[in-house]
């Protein structure tokens, strides 16, 4: 087992209102974004999942949970330096929302999990807000 | 208009729930001292010492189990010898966030009762659990973001007592929720102050939908912009 980084991961988010550094969605909106994944060495990739996830923070012990899951976006050998982009959509549940209390946080976050034959796992987040009044994503209206 | 449903553990926010936690300690403090005083004093010779012993924690525990059931019957029989039938009815008990919860409080006056307040308050309580060392603790933290206060008055033997109210929810304020270690929850609490009595409070839990408030309960309200560390980002 190596102990460093199989990978460098980083997530653009598209659509959505930008907030501050952040960008937000509405409940049950759609997040769509780009994963792009430079390895840091030749890996054998067992996969690459995206999620988008909750978690307390804050003063009591975290609680989460996955609120969408795209598995399977890639398996195989990949070479070191050579980057790949996956595109990805997942819908967002009507709750909870993004919240900043006295004892509570709720933080929202696409993460994903680079798994690599052999190595440490890779995991990066990207979070982002959940509001009400957050404008839809301009593409998913278009549609209709 | 629905009934809400009391929590049933407003006492433990008033004078008479501090008394019963200073109790409590006390009980559980002294069940143990009274236990090891009987032994040495020989009042328990047919009993062996270490078997008994191991029901020290129960004895302590049940002794304030006792205390606070008893503080709460009492609490109870007592504000029944003033007030009787005490109920807060409102339009829906679930809500979208930025509503308004209408309602009325009713009750009769048991005996001749001098009110000098009646308070209504809109309360977000935020729980939490965490594991501190070997313990795991709890804590709690609320908010007061509404308030309607009304007038003192005079009540007779069987008079009625019926008083409505309304109150409103942030319009960034948060919808309930509940987790295992964390949990967000709204109550509607309701105090009346009787002059030479201790108050009488409950309250009465409301949940708060993760939706907007639509016409059915009252649009959201005031500058949506503004937040009060209650609300979404």
């Amino acid at each position: 087992m190596v102990f460093s980084k199989p990978a460098e991961v980083s997530v653009t988010l598209h659509g959505g209102e930008p907030r501050g550094d952040l960008v937000a969605y509405p409940p049950g909106g759609t997040v769509r974004g780009t994963v792009t994944v430079t390895p840091t060495r030749d890996v054998e990739v067992k996969d690459i999942q995206i999620a988008l996830m909750f978690r307390t923070r804050g003063r009591g012990t975290t609680d989460s949970e996955r609120a969408d899951t795209l598995s399977g976006l890639f398996s195989g050998a990949v070479s070191r330096d050579m980057p790949a982009s996956y595109e990805f959509t997942l819908t967002l549940p009507d709750a909870p929302w993004s919240y900043d209390g006295q004892l509570i946080e709720i933080e929202w976050n696409v993460e994903v999990f680079f798994d690599a034959r052999g190595l440490i796992d890779a995991r990066h987040h990207q979070p982002f807000i959940v509001a009400p009044d957050a404008q839809a994503d301009e593409a998913e209206e278009s549609i209709w | 208009m629905i009934p809400l449903k009391a929590s049933g553990q407003a006492v433990s926010r008033t004078p008479v729930g501090r008394i019963a936690a200073v109790l409590s300690l006390v009980v559980f403090l002294c069940l143990p001292l009274v236990f090891f005083g009987l032994f040495s004093f020989g009042a328990m010779q047919d009993i062996s010492f270490a078997p008994a012993a191991c029901l020290i924690p129960l004895v302590a525990l049940g002794g304030v189990l006792v205390v606070q059931v008893g503080v709460r019957v009492f609490y109870r029989a007592i504000m029944g010898v003033r007030l009787s039938d005490m109920a807060l009815h409102a339009r829906t008990d679930r809500l979208g966030v930025g509503g308004r919860i209408q309602g009325e409080l009713s009750g009769r006056a048991a005996s001749q009762i001098d009110v000098t307040g009646i308070t209504f308050e809109l309360v977000a309580r935020e729980w939490v659990r965490y594991r501190a060392g070997t313990q795991t603790r709890t804590q709690t933290h609320e908010e007061v973001l509404d308030t309607v206060e009304l007038g003192g008055r005079s009540m007779q033997p069987g008079s009625y007592l019926q008083e409505p109210f309304e109150l409103h929810l942030p319009p960034r304020g948060m919808h309930s929720f509940s987790y295992l270690n964390n949990k967000l929850s709204w109550w509607v609490r309701v105090k009346i102050s009787m002059e030479r009595w201790p108050d009488f409070v409950e309250e009465y839990a409301i949940t708060v939908e993760p939706r907007l408030a639509t016409d059915e309960d009252g649009e959201p309200e005031g500058d949506q912009q503004e937040g009060n560390g209650y609300g979404f980002q």
